[in-house]
Formats: C-alpha cells, structure tokens, sequence
C-alpha cells in the first residue's frame, strides 16, 4: 500500500472522528509536523477545533489535494479552484473567524490567508465606525484620546 | 451587541489581516479603540499609493515612514507596494526612496511591487540596491527607469518572480536586462513587457536580451530575446501580436530573431514544456515549424492564428515535428483573424 492510501482519523474537539488520507492530513503542517517526528499512531485529537470546523478545514484540504494532483496545472483547474476558494470563504462572520483560528493552529497557509483576505476586504473602505459596528468593537477611547489618534496620522483620515 | 471576535484574536492574527489592506486603511483602524492603538505599525508590510502622500506635509510623512521602519525593526518586512499616478505626487521622492533602501537593507523584504495605475511617465527613485537584495523572493516593477552604470553586479540569490513591465534604460539595455536575469539563479518565473521599445534593434540577434535560466518555469514576453538554457520551463506564452498599431512592427523582429537564431545553430531544446500559447501569422510559419520540433512533449497548443496581407511562406513539412505525432493531445487555434480575402483553409 502506498503511503497516498493510508487513512488517518483527526479528531474533533467533541471527540468525532473524522478519516481522511495521510495526504489531506499532510495539509494541515501540524500534522505534517506530527508524522515526521514518528508520531505513528492512526489517530490525531484535534483538541481546540469542533466537528463543524473541523469538517470544513478538511473539505477545503480535501479540495486542495485533488487539484494539485491532477497533472499539468491548466488555468482551467487554477480558476476553479480560486472559484471554490471564493465561495468557501463566504460564511458568516463567527464562522470565518473560527475557520482562521483553526487555520492558525493547524497551520494551513492556504486558508488562513482566504480568511484574512476576507476580513480584509470587509475592512477596506469602510469608515472606523462602520467597521467598529460590523465587529461589533466597543470604542473605549474618550472622545480627546480619539482626536488625538486621528491627529498622529492625519493623512490617512483624509477623505 | 455580539461578541467582538476580531479584537480577541491574537496580535499576530489582526497583523496578518491588516497586511491585505492598504497602509492607509490599516492605519484607520488605530481609532477603533484602545486595543487597535499600535496594532499597525507591527504590520509586516506597506502598501502605499502616491496619492496618500501627496497632500500632507512633508514633515508628516516623513514622520509616519520613519516611525513605521523603527517600530518595526525588529520583524522581516513582507511587502512593499507602491502605487503611483502620477511621479508628481510623490511630495518628496528622496524620502521613498530611504525607505526602500531601509526595506532592502534591513528589513529583509521579500516582496517589493512597483506598480502605476495610468503609465503616464517615469520613476526614478528606486535605489540600485534593489538590484542586490539578498532577501527579495519577487520583484514586480513597472514605468521605472533601470539603473545607469553598466558595471554595475547583480546579485539576487533568492528571487524566484520577476515581472518587469515598461523598464526603461538607455542604449545597451539588453546587457542591462542580461545581467539582472542571469544574476538571478534561482529563478523561477519571468514576464518581460514592451522593455525593449525605446532601442529596438532591427536586425540580427543584436541588442536582443539572451536569456539564461535554468530554473524557469514560466516566462512570457513581448520582447526580443534569444533564449539559451531553459531545461525546466513547463509554460510559456508568446505574444508577438500586440493589436496595437505602433507595436506590431516590433512582433516581427521578434519572430525574425528566434528565426534567425534558429538558422545560426541548434534552437533550444524545451523538453519539459507542455503547454505553449502563441500568437503567430501566416508569414511566420516556418517559424512554428521550428518551435515544435523543439518541444518534444508538447501536449497542448494554442494558437492565436492571424493571416497576415505579407506574402504567405511555405511551411516546410518534409520534416513533421516529433510531438504532432507523438505526445500532443490538444490543439486551440483562437482568433482566427483574417486581414484580406476568404481562402483561408485548415488543415486537418
């Protein structure tokens, strides 16, 4: 048997298991990490991350893995995949910040700078107090420390 | 009111959101509040546009860049972005230039990205130390003007994307463009565009950038080169038809170029090559003929096909090239232009 065919159980933060290839887990560097230090065991505890992000970690994985094995990386398969990437990302605000945080701890660079890049553009153009609603920020700055802010880098306040 | 989940991430996690946007959005976001305070200056990248400088003082920006680099100083720069209109507006070019040197110097940047948004002239403030960074992965630059001195060394150990757009530089500029590509040895990806209009040699292989890659991957141009060693590219697009009057005389040098060099000795071997889009015209047949015979595994090809009012040539197919019969499993042929008359036919 290959090393492609062998199957390893991650599991999730409420104990569900979730089998997927050593190849889809490899995405996740922590796991890769895990492997190449001779954890040899055929199940990984995912401690910090639930079920229903775990799933959607490995899904996008699972997509990943796919199209990087097909041969020739044609702009078809580029698009699709940066389609699939489009639509992925687009979940609600929670849900996209748990995803990142997941990204992080289990280092798939991939989809840690989708999610990034999401928040990003949600940021971008939007007046401060816009954005403070949208995250739901609570300004603690009297309003004389806020000037004061505002007057270190006046420029970039300029309409 | 929810949970603000994003002022509980981690720092390194808001920095690394902060690095999409530009400078003066995440600048911006200092007034949110308290938490959000200094989260900026530890971004690990800038992204400036000449129209955020432009109307403040110089004392300001010159205290917003220096207190950026400083604060920094400690972390590796990722990215530097300029986005510039109009040369203008760069209140005071010198100081960007500083930086830039700062960047290089010290900061171990990676990305460095000079792009304009209305090509209406020049810069020159990009410092030549650019062209020795022991740091930089890719360098993208536009409408800027390549450094004088011909004896200049280049030295890129770690560049793998270089994409110049419009470099301009006086008589000799292909020795210029020569030395930069092959001080780069690993690099990976190259697109040349419109570098070579202001001197354009006529004739010959003179004045034409020869390129020496071996670890390229993916190269287009619209230039003239004659290439040497490209053992590893896998793709590569011609665009020798430009649709825009004043250039399509220099798609014809181009062809002539690669022609000729392919008379004056063995024309490079792209064995690994898979993939060519090219746009050819009637007259540069033989041209083709010449190419695929060098692509011995050539599995797909796409044709931007014109037929040009010049008198057509003959392709010579005595000898039909090794991958029509062998690996080659698709053939588009787009745009199929006609200048004159309706006796186009194709081949089956």
């Amino acid at each position: 048997m290959s090393e492609s065919n062998k199957k390893i159980s991650l599991i999730s933060s409420e104990g569900e298991a979730f089998e997927v290839s050593e190849a889809v887990a490899r995405e996740f560097e922590i796991v890769a990490h895990m492997l190449e230090d001779g954890c040899s065991g055929s199940s990984i505890p995912i401690t910090t991350v639930d079920s229903n992000i775990l799933g959607k970690v490995i899904e996008y994985c699972t997509k990943h893995v796919e199209v990087g094995n097909v041969e020739g990386n044609s702009e078809k398969a580029e698009k699709d995949l940066e389609e699939f990437d489009k639509r992925f990302i687009a979940v609600e605000m929670n849900t996209l910040f748990s995803l990142i945080l997941a990204a992080n701890y289990l280092n798939v660079k991939g989809l840690l700078n989708i999610g990034c890049q999401k928040v990003a553009d949600t940021i971008k153009d939007m007046k401060p107090e816009e954005v403070r609603s949208i995250f739901n920020i609570e300004n603690d700055y009297t309003p004389a420390e806020e000037e004061v802010v505002r007057k270190e880098n006046e420029w970039a306040f300029q309409p | 009111m929810g949970y603000d989940r994003i002022s509980a991430l981690p720092d390194c996690l808001i920095t690394q959101i902060l690095l999409w946007l530009p400078t003066r959005d995440s600048i911006k976001t200092s007034v949110l509040s308290t938490r959000w305070r200094n989260l900026w200056l530890d971004v690990p990248g800038l992204d400036l546009h000449s129209n955020d400088l432009d109307c403040f003082s110089k004392a300001a920006t010159n205290n917003f860049g220096n207190c950026f680099l400083k604060v920094n100083h400690q972390t590796r720069l990722q990215k530097f972005k300029i986005n510039y209109d109009n040369y203008n507006s760069f209140g005071n070019p010198s100081q960007i230039r500083e930086w830039i040197v700062t960047a290089v110097d010290h900061r171990g940047i990676q990305h460095l990205d000079a792009e304009d948004q209305s090509a209406k002239c020049y810069i020159c403030f990009l410092p030549v130390n650019i062209y020795n960074s022991k740091t930089l992965v890719s360098l993208k630059l536009q409408h800027v003007v390549a450094p004088k001195n011909p004896e200049y060394v280049f030295s890129l150990p770690c560049l793998k994307i270089m994409h110049l757009k419009k470099v301009r530089y006086g008589k000799g500029g292909h020795l210029f463009m020569e030395k930069l590509i092959s001080g780069c040895h690993v690099l990976e990806e190259l697109n040349l565009i419109f570098c070579l209009i202001f001197h354009p040699v006529r004739s010959g292989t003179e004045g034409s950038v020869k390129i020496d890659a071996p670890r390229l991957k993916y190269m287009s141009f619209s230039d003239m080169i004659v290439v040497k060693n490209l053992n590893s590219l896998l793709k590569i697009d011609i665009d020798t038809d430009f649709n825009i009057k004043p250039l399509i005389l220099l798609s014809e040098p181009t062809l002539e170029v690669l022609y000729h060099y392919s008379k004056l000795g063995p024309f490079p071997k792209f064995q690994n090559l898979s993939h060519l889009q090219a746009a050819f015209s009637s007259s540069s047949l033989p041209l083709l003929s010449v190419f695929l015979e060098s692509c011995s595994n050539l599995k797909s090809l796409v044709l931007d096909f014109s037929v040009s009012t010049e008198p057509e040539q003959k392709m010579d197919l005595t000898k039909v090239p090794q991958c029509l019969i062998s690996t080659l499993e698709r053939v588009e042929i787009n745009k199929l232009n006609m200048w004159e008359g309706p006796g186009m036919k194709l081949a089956t």
